[in-house]
């Protein structure tokens, strides 16, 4: 007879229960993600001390469990729910408890109002048993008893309402009544002065969402794409992509709610996530793209001109600033300011007129009247380049006269990532390198050099790029800080 | 992400030495261009830096082209140099591609200016392999009065027969051809510039 595969039961547990974070959020969202599932519509949650321990206990009116329920129930994952249909397959979730205490035990009652069966599932020896325990509780539904480690019971005594708030607000603005220790709580509801009601059709899959536009701020945490299967929020997003050409006032003022349900087969098996794929292929930039349509129609975008003149506006205080700390330099023939460079720098040997351009041969009334030109490469500009072999960040590069940014250097990666990031590397190469131009040169002494460079930083941080209701120019900015200084 | 000409992001190309001593094409940006641009810039120019390397590989064979001769090969190369700013899924755009061209290729800017009039002008279909590229280049200094005239297509059609005939005129007689036929068209605008003065100045004085 072939040897039987067996199991280590209670490795296999704590290899499961460190997919979670912590043990008080996975507790709340297996029970309640079971509770939702079954379509319960009230979920009354305890906290308490017995004679065995600490424990929380979870008690919902969705429909009892019978005996065969029961047995599927106990048994490792095994589960009656089908993987796509809503928040739970793998029939582990109730369980999981005991992979990150094995002195816990769960105890499992369900009642039809007149008949009871109650089970208690514990670890032995390192081996998982299940038995049938007595009860003379009466109550239609299901209860689910955990005895906790006293760290999680903490947790959960003092944050069980914001993890239920943070974990299942769908569910309970869908009409969940959910209380703890006889308090019901109330779902976080968003001021909404609009809400629009669509549908995302990604191939056969429709996906509804609700975009609620509220007059107040909606907390950080809840900006501003919720993606929720079954009530429970899975992720929340924020659409980075379009969330800067968001005018500052209105960030914050719309909430998005996506019901994630028909793609649930995309779940991670924690449920804190969606895997990569339709999720960060489709539906991601499908939202967004809706989204931005939606905002655009409010008038909730910038205009795009506004929007350019921030833009420049960094460039044209970063000139200005290095203009002021290093007067020594020519920076026009490092930055190329003042029409870019295209062109003007020498190919394998060859020299040609910079002054030969298209736009000298044409006429003034040709060149209105080409829609197809171009917009031209204005304000600072610097060569990249990507070679990860090159442990340069940045460096002048003396035959082209020009600041060469390595954007394959391994500490690159991050700061390119996001716009500010961008702004900060940067500013930090080219301050640095110009820095160490003018003290190579013998026209300033390297501590008088690094004290510039930190100038810069210090004027760039007071320059509020960013504030709407800061002056436009950067004349009139860069009056601002002289005036404040 | 696909942008149309005017939304492209106006780069140019700088050749810097490595420390390896190679001597790369690299892309020179303007700083609100890089901080403002949607998506992994490092891709998009690792991208357009692959497009230009290949680029200048297809043009030194547009180099060998031009020694043998044939006119629908150098079409063909030609058709790259034009298009190379226009591909849809590039972010960026050269600028003064031609003088860019010109100085990497290492061709004069009138060649290359030709070369792209040359595409523009002409379709694979209107170009014969029997008559020399040189040929097309009168053509296309003369294109825009033809054009106007509507005699383009005709003169490329009788460009084209001649040289399946083996009939080709010497290259100075075929300038003056075209000369002669734009000269004419020359005239009959200053004929009609004479006689809407003279019928203002007839207004005038009635």
């Amino acid at each position: 007879m072939m040897p039987k595969v067996e199991v280590d039961t209670d490795h296999l547990m704590e290899d499961l229960a460190r997919m979670y974070d912590s043990g008080s959020e996975m507790i709340v969202s297996e029970v309640f993600g079971n509770a939702v599932d079954i379509s319960a519509t009230q979920l009354d949650v305890t906290l308490g001390i017995d004679s065995r321990g600490k424990y929380v206990k979870f008690v919902n009116n969705g429909p009892p469990m019978n005996n065969a329920d029961f047995v599927n129930y106990n048994t490792l994952a095994r589960s009656s729910k089908k993987f796509g249909e809503g928040l739970g397959w793998a029939g582990i979730g109730a369980k999981l408890y005991l992979g990150i205490w094995q002195d816990s035990k769960i105890i499992t009652t369900s009642s039809d109002g007149f008949t009871t069966t109650a089970t208690e599932l514990y670890f032995k020896k390192k081996q998982l048993f299940w038995d049938y325990i007595p009860s003379s509780e009466k109550f239609y539904g299901t209860s689910y008893k955990a005895y906790l480690t006293n760290e999680d019971y903490a947790v959960l005594e003092k944050d069980i309402e914001e993890i239920i708030k943070k974990l299942f607000n769908s569910a309970m603005l869908c009409g969940m009544v959910v209380t703890v220790d006889g308090k019901t709580i109330k779902p976080w509801t968003p001021k909404t002065i609009k809400t629009i009601d669509c549908v995302l059709a990604i191939g056969k899959t429709n996906l509804p969402y609700k975009v609620l536009i509220t007059d107040t701020d909606i907390p950080s945490s809840r900006c501003n794409v919720e993606y929720h299967v079954s009530g429970k929020c899975i992720v929340i997003k924020k659409p980075k992509n379009i969330l800067s050409n968001v005018k500052s006032e209105f960030k914050k003022k719309f909430y998005v709610i996506v019901d994630a349900k028909c793609i649930s087969d995309q779940l991670k098996t924690n449920k804190h996530n969606f895997k990569p794929g339709i999720f960060t292929t489709a539906v991601e930039p499908g939202i967004e793209k809706e989204l931005y349509r939606i905002l655009k129609e409010l008038n909730y975008l910038d205009d795009p001109t506004k929007t350019k003149t921030l833009h420049n506006k960094f460039s044209k205080i970063m000139q200005q600033l290095l203009k002021k700390n290093f007067p020594e330099m020519n920076l026009i023939s490092f930055l190329g300011t003042n029409g870019g460079g295209a062109g003007k720098q020498l190919g394998k040997g060859t020299t040609i007129s910079r002054a030969s351009n298209t736009s000298t041969r044409q006429k003034p009334s040709q060149k209105s009247r080409n829609p197809r030109k171009p917009r031209k490469q204005g304000g600072f500009s610097f060569t990249t380049t990507v070679k990860p072999s090159d442990n340069r960040q940045g460096w002048i590069d003396v035959p082209t006269n020009q600041i060469v940014i390595n954007l394959g250097h391994r500490v690159a990666g991050p700061p390119l990532k996001t716009r500010d990031g961008r702004h900060y590397h940067t500013l930090r190469i080219i301050a640095s390198q110009v820095g160490k131009y003018v003290s190579r040169n013998g026209k300033i002494s390297v501590e008088e050099a690094f004290d510039r460079v930190d100038n810069i930083f210090d004027d760039m941080s007071g320059a509020d790029i960013y504030d709407f209701k800061a002056p436009q120019t950067s004349d009139a900015i860069l009056g601002e800080m002289n005036e404040n200084e | 992400m696909n942008s149309s000409i005017e939304n492209k992001i106006p780069i140019s190309i700088s050749w810097i030495q490595h420390k390896d001593g190679k001597l790369e094409p690299e892309v020179n940006l303007g700083m609100d261009d890089f901080v403002e641009f949607d998506g992994s810039i490092v891709d998009a120019i690792v991208k357009v830096k692959n497009d230009y390397q290949l680029l200048l590989k297809k043009a030194e064979r547009l180099k060998i082209a031009t020694k043998t001769k044939d006119s629908r090969k150098i079409w063909r190369l030609c058709k790259v140099l034009s298009e190379f700013n226009e591909q849809l899924e590039s972010n960026f755009i050269i600028q003064d591609s031609v003088e860019t061209f010109s100085k990497d290729i290492r061709m004069s800017i009138r060649y290359i200016r030709n070369c792209i009039d040359f595409v523009n002008h002409f379709s694979y279909y209107d170009v014969s392999k029997k008559v020399p590229f040189t040929y097309y280049n009168v053509v296309t200094d003369f294109a825009s009065g033809l054009k106007r005239l509507k005699l383009l297509k005709k003169e490329k059609q009788f460009l084209k027969k001649c040289g399946e005939t083996n009939s080709l005129p010497n290259r100075q007689q075929y300038r003056n051809r075209l000369r002669k036929m734009t000269q004419f068209d020359k005239k009959i605008k200053s004929v009609s510039v004479m006689m809407i003065e003279s019928d203002k100045k007839i207004g005038e004085i009635k």
